[in-house]
Parts: C-alpha cells; sequence; structure tokens
C-alpha cells in the first residue's frame, strides 16, 4: 500500500477558515467525499445557528414571543440540550443568553422545538456552535471511513485517530506550541480581538493572563469552557476530560 | 504572484517554516475538484467584463479565468483570484455554472503575511529547526494558530466580484 498522505482542504465557513485534513491513501475518492461530507455538516450547522440569517432556528427563536414554541432542527436541539448542560454544570458561569436569563438558561427544550422562557432573553451560539460544527464534521469523517484527521474552524480544532496536530497559541508575541492528538483544543483570548494599543490597555488591567485555552474531548466543551475558563478562578467542571492552559 | 504546487501535508510539515502558510490546492487542482466532468480549460480574459463594470485592470489582472469543457461541451467556468485581508492573504477558486451561478468555492492557500507578530524576528526564529514527528505530524499553520480570528469578509466580497466579472464578460 502507498504510504498516508494528508488530503487537506479549506473553505470559507462561519466567517472564517475551515480547515479539514484526513490522513488518506493516494487516489483515495472516499477521502475526497468524506471532506465534502465535512464541509457540509459544518454549512448545516452554521444555516442553523447564525444570529445574521433570519431564517435561521436562532432568529426564529429569538424573534418568537417568549414562551412560544418554535420547531428546530436537531443539531441547535442539540447545541441548546449542551448549553444548558453546561450552564448547570459550571452554576451558570457558561451562558448563552448573556446574562438575560437572569440565572436561567433563557429558554426550554421540547422534543422537536423550544422556546425563551421570558420576554428580554437574547439567545447567542456564538459562544458554543462552532464547536459543534467541528464535532459534526469530524463524526462525517468517521463516518466515511477515515481513521484519522482533523476539523479546524478558526482555532476550534478537534484531532482524531493517529494523528498529531501542534497548535500554536500566540500569547503576546510569544508563542507556545501545543501537541493535539485525539482531542479537542479551543481558544478564548479576548486581548486578541483589541487593536495592540487595547490588548496592552487589557493586559495591563489583568496583568496575569489574556486568555486561555481549554482541551477537551469533544469541541462543544472545548469551545463553551474557554468561555468560563478565562474568568479567573472558575473551576472548570468534572467528567469532560477538560483542562485549561492559561496565557500567561 | 509566486504559486506553489500542491505539497502533501508531510511535506509541507517538513519545508514550510512556520510564517503561518498553508496550500491547500493548486489552480489544476481546483479546476478538477470544482469540475470532476471537464477535460479542458481554456483560459479566458475577463477584460471585458472588467471594462464594462469598470473594474480597476490590476485588480483583474491577478485573477486566472477558465471556461470548462467536457469535449465540446462547455460545463462551466473557474476563476482563482486572491485577496488580502487584514492580515493575510488568501487565495481562492471559484467554479461557475454556465448560468453563471456559483457551484463551488476552494480556497487554494493562504499567508500570514502582515500580521504583528509575523513582522516581529523573534517570533519567526522560535519555530526555526521545528521537525515532523509522531505517526504524522501537521505542520504549524493557520489551522494551527488558536486565538487569532481569521476573518473571510474579504473572500466572500471577491467571489462576488468575480461572480458578476465572469457574468459581464460571457453573457
Amino acid at each position: 500500500m502507498s504510504p498516508p498522505t494528508v488530503l487537506r482542504r479549506a473553505r470559507p465557513l462561519l466567517g472564517t477558515l475551515v480547515d479539514v485534513g484526513v490522513v488518506a491513501h493516494d487516489g483515495d475518492a472516499a477521502a475526497q467525499a468524506a471532506v465534502d461530507a465535512a464541509f457540509a455538516a459544518v454549512a448545516r450547522v452554521g444555516r442553523a445557528m447564525s444570529r445574521q440569517r433570519p431564517a435561521s432556528d436562532l432568529s426564529r427563536l429569538n424573534a418568537a414571543t417568549a414562551g412560544t414554541w418554535t420547531p428546530l432542527t436537531a443539531d441547535t436541539r442539540s447545541v441548546l440540550a449542551r448549553a444548558a448542560e453546561l450552564h448547570a454544570a459550571t452554576a451558570g458561569a457558561f451562558d448563552v443568553s448573556g446574562g438575560t436569563g437572569c440565572g436561567s438558561p433563557g429558554f426550554a427544550l421540547g422534543t422537536t422545538g423550544g422556546w425563551r422562557t421570558q420576554a428580554g432573553v437574547v439567545l447567542s451560539l456564538d459562544g458554543i456552535a462552532k464547536g459543534h460544527a467541528v464535532d459534526c464534521a469530524v463524526i462525517a469523517l468517521q463516518a466515511h471511513g477515515c481513521a484519522a484527521g482533523w476539523v479546524n474552524a478558526g482555532g476550534d480544532l478537534r484531532a482524531f485517530g493517529a494523528v498529531t496536530v501542534p497548535v500554536t497559541l500566540r500569547i503576546g508575541a510569544r508563542a507556545r506550541v501545543v501537541d493535539v492528538h485525539d482531542a479537542a483544543l479551543a481558544t478564548s483570548d479576548f486581548g486578541r480581538a483589541r487593536t495592540q494599543r487595547g490588548a496592552q490597555r487589557v493586559q495591563r488591567r489583568r496583568d496575569d493572563y489574556t486568555g486561555a485555552t481549554v482541551l477537551a474531548r469533544e469541541c462543544i466543551v472545548a469551545d463553551a469552557l474557554t468561555k468560563v475558563a478565562v474568568r479567573r478562578g472558575q473551576v472548570l467542571p468534572a467528567g469532560y476530560g477538560a483542562s485549561v492552559l492559561w496565557h500567561d | 504572484m509566486k504559486r506553489r504546487r500542491f505539497l502533501s501535508g508531510l511535506a509541507v510539515s517538513a519545508l514550510v517554516p512556520p510564517a503561518f502558510a498553508t496550500d491547500y490546492l493548486s489552480i489544476e487542482g481546483a479546476q478538477k475538484a470544482l469540475f470532476p466532468a471537464a477535460d479542458r480549460f481554456v483560459p479566458l480574459s475577463l477584460a471585458r467584463g472588467a471594462a464594462a463594470l469598470r473594474v480597476p485592470d490590476a485588480r483583474v489582472a491577478a485573477m486566472h479565468a477558465f471556461t470548462a469543457y467536457a469535449g465540446d461541451q462547455l460545463v462551466g467556468y473557474v476563476v482563482a483570484d486572491a485577496v488580502i485581508g487584514k492580515f493575510e492573504l488568501i487565495g481562492y477558486a471559484v467554479g461557475l455554472t454556465p448560468e453563471r451561478t456559483i457551484n463551488g468555492l476552494e480556497i487554494l492557500w493562504y499567508r500570514e503575511s502582515h500580521g504583528y507578530e509575523i513582522r516581529q524576528p523573534a517570533w519567526r526564529a522560535q519555530f526555526t529547526g521545528k521537525t515532523a514527528a509522531s505517526p504524522l505530524r501537521v505542520g504549524s499553520d493557520i489551522a494551527n494558530i488558536s486565538g487569532a480570528t481569521l476573518s473571510t469578509t474579504h473572500v466572500t466580497d471577491g467571489v462576488r466580484l468575480v461572480a458578476q466579472l465572469v457574468q459581464a464578460t460571457t453573457a
């Protein structure tokens, strides 16, 4: 058999560059089909959970009167269920309502849909949907028979099988490399989102760290828990195989 | 602009000093991926569309446009282009049907060329001498930058321009 190579593609999805790689053998048509399926999974999650698309599950849920049932796709119900679970597991620190649920998750779920529990609740899945999209893409690759590969949606990454992906974390002008093997990784680095001058301001104010990276088994968990981890002192819940790296 | 041929991931990890650059597909590779049934890609000048839309020559000069044929049958168009983002250059290729609707988009390559850290010699120096190891090790690159949000807004804008140019050229 020919030595394994990497089939690697990227497409602009979820507002960022989504990079998919699988370990394959030469001329492997199944690997190409697997990569296409992975991108399709990411696109599907993006359509369901976009805040910009008025017809997305999320937009319809936010637009519906509180207490009114809204039909939701399985993806969105799954993400909201995980959001509620992580809200409970982190004592409310992970909150897709951004505080508008006043301590509650802000929504409730039925078997085929859900509703906002109070008027004034605004849900955003920005802190979790990308991780779910990565997990869905990995499942798609595995369902197509891929034994090893990775999916990276602009820094939310999951690798599986016999592949190691060195991830470079930017910590100011320094770099730190973390090897990701059969795990997921996500970063929340609020200093980076600002201008350089702004970043310095933030750094001075919180001079011991500028962000956090979380490793976990699932990308949805890594993605969600980075938002928890950047709050210094917030302990990560047990049972997710999650660990945190402080950027300091 | 210099374009590198597609290299396998293994080769990339060994060769690319991680100033964060990744090659995904060559133009030829993208032609095949976008129109697997086509057997001929004939260069297409977008000058007519550029004149009609008053797009500067320099902008169109960076594009590589082709008409795709399967035998004598026109099956679509492929346009390769590059856009400059805030900190990065992204090469991409768009496939359009004979009716000029977009039927595919592939990223060809990515270079982080002028980001803040990238300009710092100290940042670049810390990667030199790193080699491949473990069952399979993927090169340090965009993927592997965590915490830097990469926007693909410029790609979206570029795709829109490409579609308009092909429409105005071939209609």
